[in-house]
């Protein structure tokens, strides 16, 4: 019996700290993350990259995130940023294969899905864009109001943010 | 001089069944998996992960989506509770092995095996053994 009663007990302990340590809050990721066990070569790509890429010098971008990525960064958010350069750049085709490959790496990515329709759009492919905003619609609340909006203008640089919505908390949802 | 005989081996219950470190064993090897199962089900049913749930699976195109998160976040929850205690352990076992089997093929295999495939892979070899040698003494089936 007192065995028995140890046992429960234990159980009952255990479940409760996974239940706890699942209940912590988790932050947001964002476009200009990188995650740990990347090589530092790589991070410094990635990073020049970034600095190219908020200056909105695209095409400088694209080799600095090329060579992040050669370097062993594949991680989505490389792939994303990349995907972003190449769109703005104007060449969708290569942009949507990039976009798929951060899905694939991180399929639970508001940011790459938004960009994904957003890429559609410029494609003339409405109703991929609509599958994607039914996605992001889930994913984050904020970014589905801009995307929609992009969506209903079809416009794919309507509220189009370069830091996946990093600054969309300042902006008034659009029905 | 007669051999004093503890109390439990007296009444059988312990020599009729498998060794204490087996029954033990079996016990770990579903605590493993009962507990991320039984936190992860919680967090789709419960714990607000419903539309993430829903967005992963519209992402890798599993057919009614919404549905089928609910029923994914169910499966978890109800079949951890049940590899927890040991009631109905392997069909739950077995159940949620194909779930993790349906995991790695969708979503974890395109991400490489470090860091991705390997952790479901490793949760979907604990469901099948389980399923194989069942919960052992130290739960609610091996007490019956």
């Amino acid at each position: 019996m007192r065995e028995a009663l140890i046992l429960r007990t234990f159980l009952a302990l255990l479940v409760a700290m996974a239940l706890l340590a699942a209940a912590a809050p988790l932050r947001a990721a964002d476009v200009t993350d990188v995650p740990k066990g990347v090589s530092t070569e790589a991070v410094k790509a990635f990073k020049r990259g970034l600095e190219l890429h908020k200056a909105k010098k695209w095409a400088s971008a694209i080799p600095e995130y090329e060579r992040a990525i050669a370097l062993g960064g594949r991680f989505p958010e490389a792939f994303n940023n990349l995907a972003y350069c190449y769109r703005k750049t104007g060449m969708i085709e290569r942009s949507i294969e990039l976009y798929k490959v951060a899905i694939a790496l991180r399929p639970t990515f508001p940011q790459a899905h938004d960009y994904l329709a957003r890429a559609y759009l410029a494609m003339g492919d409405r109703s991929r864009a609509l599958r994607e905003y039914e996605i992001v619609r889930r994913l984050d609340a904020k970014l589905a109001a801009c995307l929609s909006a992009a969506i209903q203008r079809n416009d794919p640089d309507y509220h189009d943010m370069p830091w996946g919505g990093a600054f969309i908390l300042s902006l008034q949802p659009v029905g | 001089m007669g051999r004093r005989v503890h109390p439990l081996l007296a009444t059988g219950r312990i020599a009729a069944g498998p060794r204490p470190a087996e029954a033990l064993g079996l016990l770990l090897l579903r605590l493993g998996p009962a507990i991320v199962f039984l936190v992860h089900g919680y967090l789709k049913v419960l714990g607000g992960h419903h539309d993430r749930t829903v967005a992963l699976f519209l992402t890798v195109n599993i057919p009614l989506a919404e549905h089928a998160a609910w029923f994914v976040g169910a499966l978890e929850l109800a079949g951890g509770a049940a590899m927890l205690v040991g009631l109905l352990s392997r069909p739950a076992a077995a159940l949620l092995a194909v779930e993790m089997a349906v995991a790695i093929i969708t979503v974890r295999l395109p991400q490489g095996f470090v860091g991705a495939t390997e952790y479901e892979m490793v949760i979907m070899l604990a469901c099948l053994a389980i399923t194989l040698l069942g919960p052992g003494r130290l739960s609610v089936e091996g007490n019956r």
